[in-house]
């Protein structure tokens, strides 16, 4: 076990290595130049020079990413071309924003759309079960945005239950306020989440009901419930666990659009400003750091299936 | 000119699909574009009335929020619209209707010549850090922005500035180095504000001399502004004002709805509709100089050929757009109807797509003409689907090119690679483009420049008016650009709410004289 963790956290390292020289390279394809979006156009085109060879974009690219990497490995991933923040402490900032709306968003949709879909898959003939397949089919065609604009004209503009976007000037410091103004955007993002997970696990459970162990495990003397939960759940998890892991990748994309309907100040919200401005240094820091706890909640995902099944446990 | 859409656009993006790899997430962030818009609408009244509630906090909801605080390095129109006049102020300053009115300074005389600007401090004025407001910070703020090698993105409003010195603690001369009609406004915009000496780290903090202090800076969010209780003029009338930074327009509204925001910026007509005839809310419409413009490259064929590009304005029914838009104002010229030397210029080139055809044919083209029009995301699609539809039945295939504002500044404006392009340029006074050869229509007529410069230089109001209105018809006649609209600023306010500016909403919103009645 511990042999697999260490060899898991090479390939972490090596990914992050990768991931900086994409994300340093990809960005230098856009179009655009942060010194023209600062100039603006009453600027001169000499100005325009001055502020890049200022802010060191007039540099060899390669330069430029080994100034940024050094940075890096010595703990800065960077500072804003436009206002000189520190990328690692306005991410934090925005974090307090996305990570419980992430969070909540993910843990919510996995509650309920791993039970469901259990339900789904050992009801799969009956009316109930189909019922809840119509509904997870839909939760995944209908978009986010729409979802959020009715649920925040019904709930907050309609019948004033909750803020209709925004999020208190005092932060998690109001944590009452905080609360109330990241229902609504969890809710929208937790029902495609739930949707989606409904789904896995309903075909991945329905797969497993047929297999011999269970039928085993009847023979023994289990319900059928009894012998799905035991047995069935557990193996029917792990592909499960698999997307529950990729779809995190997916809510922080997702994330961006919530923010954006709901008004909210976070990294998404943030991300796409900055790609608009130009500001590379401060969004390929951003990349990379989220990458970063992709790659880390992949390999959470890596232990969790060698905990959960004992065949690679053995096979090493 | 600058960046600034009354109409943000909306965010229609669904659902990435599961991502795996590293490089697939890159992609996918690099996919995400940046939107949004400034722009807005206000309306007046009276301060310091009776039963109002000096203690209240009124919050202002905006659309485009500014990416740095720092003035004398950012260009866009956000950061000196919340701090000019607010927090930062010059010797002089304009309200919304264009007034200029003495600040810093309580008075100047200029020399017959027109050469030198002699201004008079206004004793008592203290920055909001407690120093006294001294000669050598105008002396200094001001030789910065002209210095060699200065980065003020609005260095060119203060060209025609040599030199700036103190004769005296309480006298700044400012010497010219050619007669200039419009340095007095020139001076009331940001390139004019005055900084405390020595002053660091403007990108996070601002110590200025207004009515307000800079508060805090939420990122993404809002600007707050408390009261500043010692300054030289009338206080302001309520203790705090915040800045909320909203850049969907249904946010906004429902914002506006729950009493999240005080006064909002909305564009869209059908949302302003809704407020029709609700007691509870004040809408509020005012003027802008936000000149949506179809710019033509006339430094490259087809439409170096003037014949040409009569066609395309002939070819592009402006009523209609703006009957699609539901907001707008025909303008013929780059000068908007708030300007001294305004002409109304809308006869010229009417809507005639008969005649129009006829253009092309004689031009060399009578099958038509193939063009690509460059436009930024920040606008709403429906003015280049509008424009491209009218240009297609005279004939000529529009293919749009949607692009980032970054990469607009960087193709279009910078390397002049483009045929067509609209953007709204918001900036006022702005004529003097047309007299730019380098500017990004390629447009070089040294008549046009030698009136401007007339009109720069005129040693009365009546000669600079009659020059620049010159200036706007002959760059109109010659069909350097089409005006498709000029915008119109819109805002909804809670009633009982009153002082607000009601035009230029996204140019400077001067927040001194808000009151909020006692209910």
């Amino acid at each position: 076990m511990a042999l697999i963790l260490i060899r898991r956290l090479g390939l972490l390292l090596v990914s992050l290595l990768v991931a900086s020289v994409l994300v340093f390279a990809a960005l230098r394809l856009l179009p655009g130049d942060v010194a023209q979006v600062i100039a603006g156009t009453r600027a001169s085109p000499e100005q325009v020079d001055r502020i890049a060879h200022q802010l060191g974009t007039d540099r060899p690219l390669v330069i430029q990413y080994l100034h940024w990497l050094g940075g890096v490995l010595s703990g800065d991933v960077g500072h804003s071309a436009v206002n000189g923040v520190s990328v690692s402490g306005e991410l934090g900032q925005k974090l307090t924003v996305t990570g419980p709306l992430v969070a909540a968003a993910t843990l919510l949709g996995a509650l309920v759309g791993v039970s469901l879909g259990i339900v789904a898959a050992a009801r799969h003939r009956r009316r109930s079960g189909i019922v809840l397949s119509v509904l997870s089919q839909l939760g995944l065609a209908v978009p986010s945005f729409w979802v959020g604009l009715m649920a925040t004209t019904v709930f907050a503009v309609h019948w004033r239950w909750l803020p209709a976007g925004g999020f208190p000037a005092g932060g998690w410091n109001e944590p009452a306020a905080a609360v109330r103004s990241l229902v609504l955007p969890v809710l929208t993002l937790a029902l495609l989440e739930g949707a989606v997970l409904l789904r896995f696990t309903r075909s991945a459970t329905l797969e497993v009901l047929h297999a011999d162990y269970l039928r085993t495990a009847r023979a023994k003397g289990l319900t059928r419930g009894r012998a799905l939960l035991r047995h069935g759940v557990r193996n029917a998890l792990l592909p499960v666990l698999s997307v529950l892991g990729l779809e995190f990748a997916s809510l922080l994309l997702g994330a961006v659009v919530i923010e954006n309907v709901f008004s909210l100040p976070g990294a998404g919200q943030m991300l796409v400003t900055d790609v608009g401005n130009r500001d590379l240094v401060k969004v390929q820091g951003t990349v990379l750091l989220v990458t970063a706890v992709i790659l880390v909640v992949g390999f959470l995902v890596d232990v969790g299936h060698h905990l959960l099944d004992p065949r690679l446990r053995d096979a090493r | 000119m600058k960046v600034g859409s009354p109409w943000p656009t909306r965010g229609t993006r669904r659902r990435p699909p599961v991502m795996t790899s590293v490089a697939a997430l890159t992609a996918a962030v690099l996919l995400l574009l940046g939107a949004c818009g400034g722009g807005s609408g206000g309306a007046g009244a009276g301060a310091g009335a009776k039963g109002t509630d000096p203690a209240a906090t009124v919050t202002i909801g905006q659309i485009l929020e500014p990416s740095t605080l720092d003035i004398t390095r950012g260009s866009g129109v956000a950061i000196a619209d919340v701090l000019q006049n607010n927090v930062y102020q010059g010797l002089l300053q304009r309200d919304d209707t264009g007034t200029i009115t003495p600040a810093l300074a309580s008075g100047y005389q200029v020399s017959p010549d027109g050469l030198t600007y002699t201004f008079t401090l206004r004793p008592g004025v203290r920055f909001h850090d407690g120093n006294p407001l001294t000669a050598a910070d105008v002396v200094s703020s001001l030789t910065a922005v002209i210095a060699p090698g200065s980065t003020n993105p609005n260095a060119a409003n203060l060209a025609s500035l040599a030199s700036v010195a103190s004769p005296d603690p309480g006298r700044v001369v400012l010497t010219l180095r050619h007669r200039d009609t419009n340095f007095t406004f020139w001076l009331t915009t940001a390139a004019g504000v005055i900084l405390r000496r020595g002053a660091t780290d403007l990108a996070a903090t601002a110590n200025g001399t207004g009515p307000f202090r800079f508060a805090s800076w939420r990122h993404g969010d809002s600007i707050t502004l408390a009261r500043n209780d010692g300054y030289w003029g009338a206080r302001a009338g309520v203790a705090k004002v915040v800045f909320r930074y909203i850049t969907d327009p249904n946010a906004q509204n429902n914002a506006v709805r729950t009493g999240q925001v005080d006064i909002g910026a909305i564009a869209d007509a059908d949302l302003i509709n809704s407020y029709r005839g609700n007691p509870d809310f004040v809408v509020v419409r005012g003027t802008t100089t936000d000149k949506f413009t179809l710019g033509f490259n006339a430094a490259r064929a087809p439409l170096s050929d003037e014949r040409v590009r009569h066609a395309l304005r002939q070819g592009i029914d402006k009523d209609g757009l703006i009957k699609v838009l539901g907001t707008g104002v025909r303008i013929g010229g780059d000068v908007p109807p708030s300007d001294p030397w305004y002409e109304d210029l809308t006869g010229i080139d009417r809507y005639d797509p008969a005649h129009a055809r006829a253009l092309l044919a004689q031009s060399g083209h009578p099958r038509g003409l193939k063009l690509t029009l460059t436009v930024p995301t920040i606008y709403p699609t429906s003015i280049a689907e509008y424009v491209a539809s009218q240009l297609r039945q005279i004939g000529v295939e529009v293919t749009i090119r949607p692009v980032e504002f970054s990469t607009w500044l960087t193709d279009v404006f910078a390397h002049h690679d483009y045929d067509l392009s609209i953007v709204d340029h918001v900036e006022p006074r702005d004529l003097g483009n047309y007299a730019l050869p380098a500017y990004y229509w390629g447009y070089d007529d040294p008549r046009t420049q030698a009136l401007y410069q007339t009109g720069v230089q005129a040693s009365s109001d009546k000669d600079r008016d009659d020059s620049f209105r010159a200036v706007a018809r002959r760059v109109s006649q010659q069909a350097v650009s089409d005006w498709l609209l000029l915008g119109e600023s819109r805002q909804v306010a809670r009633s009982g709410i009153r002082g607000y500016p009601a035009n230029n909403t996204s140019q400077i919103y001067d927040a001194s004289k808000i009151v909020v009645t006692r209910s």
